[in-house]
């Protein structure tokens, strides 16, 4: 079961240089868990950060005219919006995309460390560098691929974030997106998903029956997909991905 | 003052001596011509590297030859903030146009930001912006109709010029082809030239060669849904400022 302080303190430690009496104080921090169901926004205020212990969320943005753009995709250990440590408005909001467990830590007792150590904004920057690295490959997915690869991309990069997230490959994932969901995503209508769906798994390359995804050979959907893990920095090559 | 301080100052409140110190670490600024690499694929990057004068953009070569534009580098912006961070570049930038660009010594940046911490909260600001910047852009390349993007994506550079002295908001100049234009907003040039001809036709924008002038900014912006509130502008508002 994952821990809220825990997943804080292996953030801020990734940059390297956190010492051990700030391990402990960030060991130490009040935190609190909050259950939600699907499709309820997570919208702390300003002033808390939220770390994702159990289920998916989304980060989207919705347009004038009602439009929805999915941004981002979170799964359990990621913390969606450590940005807001350094920057006080955010210009995503979250949504639960599954049963979520959720912990709250209030960001001024994060921010207070950062007159004395470096190691937690060098952290920060760290993970937001990460997800600029995916929300540019995601603008070049869009931009650049076909509708049979986005979709085959966006569900490579999934399973190989779930993958380095358990330290394991599995056969099958739990994977919670709608066909909705992942035409925000990936820019593509709903039957446009649907469709693709179909000709993807009639030439095998992978199954998604009620949330439930099975690749039968990840070699051929990365080729279909254009996917390379090293945008992720994770160790993907170690979970059989090329 | 270069035009990195300048764009800073809109992340952070700058003294005069921290913009000195900051223009002083501006070395070996150089030409590179249009459609040189800047930095390659997989290059180690020690230093960070600046654009001075001209476009450049991030770009990824996708398989079956197509080219994704991922974004635009123009005066004052860094080319790899965040490559520095993780230590790899997992994509290309090359000038668009023909360039200046400069270095920053990696271990002289990092001295000055220990020793000024407005500094190091305006270099903090420059790399969430440009994060916030992509995930505008996928909202506007997933979603938008072809005239908003199109029209969405001169905002947004008009605006990020402005703030370098290098726009008003009457005219920019928009040195694209209708090729770079496509591949940075997905669709075909053929399409593009179509959309310009709409933009210019509801008098949105008025094309001279390589430049643009927009007789009613305003209505250009509210035409494409642009709320610049995502380039977290204006040190001074307490609401986007930094945190602290």
């Amino acid at each position: 079961l994952l821990v809220t302080n825990d997943i804080l303190l292996s953030i801020f430690s990734k940059a390297g240089g956190l010492d051990e009496r700030d391990a402990a104080a960030i060991a130490d921090l009040p935190s609190r868990e909050i259950l939600f169901r699907r499709d309820m926004d997570v919208s702390p205020d300003i002033e808390t950060v939220f770390v994702l212990l159990e289920g998916w969320v989304c980060g989207y943005k919705l347009l004038g005219d009602g439009e929805r753009q999915i941004c981002s995709i979170h799964i359990a250990g990621d913390v969606p919006d450590l940005r807001r440590l350094l920057l006080m408005s955010s210009d995503l909001e979250y949504r639960t995309l599954s049963h979520c467990r959720i912990g709250l830590v209030p960001a001024q007792l994060l921010r207070d460390f950062f007159s004395r150590s470096a190691a937690i904004p060098r952290a920060v920057l760290r993970e937001v560098s990460i997800s600029a690295g995916i929300a540019e490959e995601w603008v070049a997915n869009i931009g650049g691929r076909r509708a049979i690869s986005r979709v085959a991309h966006l569900l490579c990069e999934l399973v190989c974030r779930l993958d380095a997230a358990r330290g394991t490959q599995q056969s099958t994932y739990a994977i919670p997106l709608t066909q909705t969901d992942l035409g925000d995503a990936t820019g593509l209508s709903t039957v446009h998903v649907n469709r693709v769906l179909q000709e993807l798994r009639s030439r095998r390359l992978l199954e998604l029956n009620s949330g439930q995804l099975s690749i039968p050979d990840r070699q051929r959907l990365a080729e279909v997909a254009g996917f390379n893990h090293r945008y992720l920095h994770v160790a993907g090559a170690a979970l059989g991905w090329r | 003052m270069t035009p990195m301080s300048r764009k800073l100052q809109h992340g952070n409140v700058l003294t005069a001596q921290d913009v000195a110190a900051l223009d002083g670490l501006v070395v070996n600024a150089r030409s590179v011509n249009a459609r040189e690499n800047i930095v390659f694929d997989s290059q180690a990057t020690r230093d960070v590297r600046l654009v001075l004068e001209g476009f450049a953009c991030r770009y990824k070569m996708m398989p079956g030859g197509r080219r994704a534009i991922m974004a635009y580098l123009l005066p004052g912006d860094f080319c790899d903030l965040h490559a520095c961070i993780l230590g790899c570049m997992d994509h290309a930038i090359a000038a668009v146009t023909t360039c200046v660009v400069a270095d920053l010594p990696q271990d002289q940046l990092d001295a000055v930001m220990r020793k000024e911490p407005r500094i190091a909260r305006a270099l903090w600001w420059a790399t969430l912006v440009d994060e916030a910047i992509l995930r505008e852009w996928l909202a506007n390349v997933g979603q938008r109709p072809s005239d908003r993007k199109l029209a969405h994506l001169i905002c947004e550079l008009r605006l990020r010029l402005e703030i370098v002295g290098l726009a008003t908001s009457s005219y920019m100049r928009l040195p694209l082809t209708q090729e770079e234009l496509g591949d940075t907003l997905g669709i075909s040039s053929v399409h593009i030239n179509r959309v310009f001809q709409q933009l210019r036709q509801a008098n949105l924008v008025i094309t001279h060669g390589r430049g643009l002038s927009f007789p009613d900014l305003m209505r250009l912006e509210h035409f494409c849904d642009f709320n610049s509130d995502y380039l977290h502008l204006g040190s001074a508002c307490s609401e986007t400022a930094i945190a602290f």
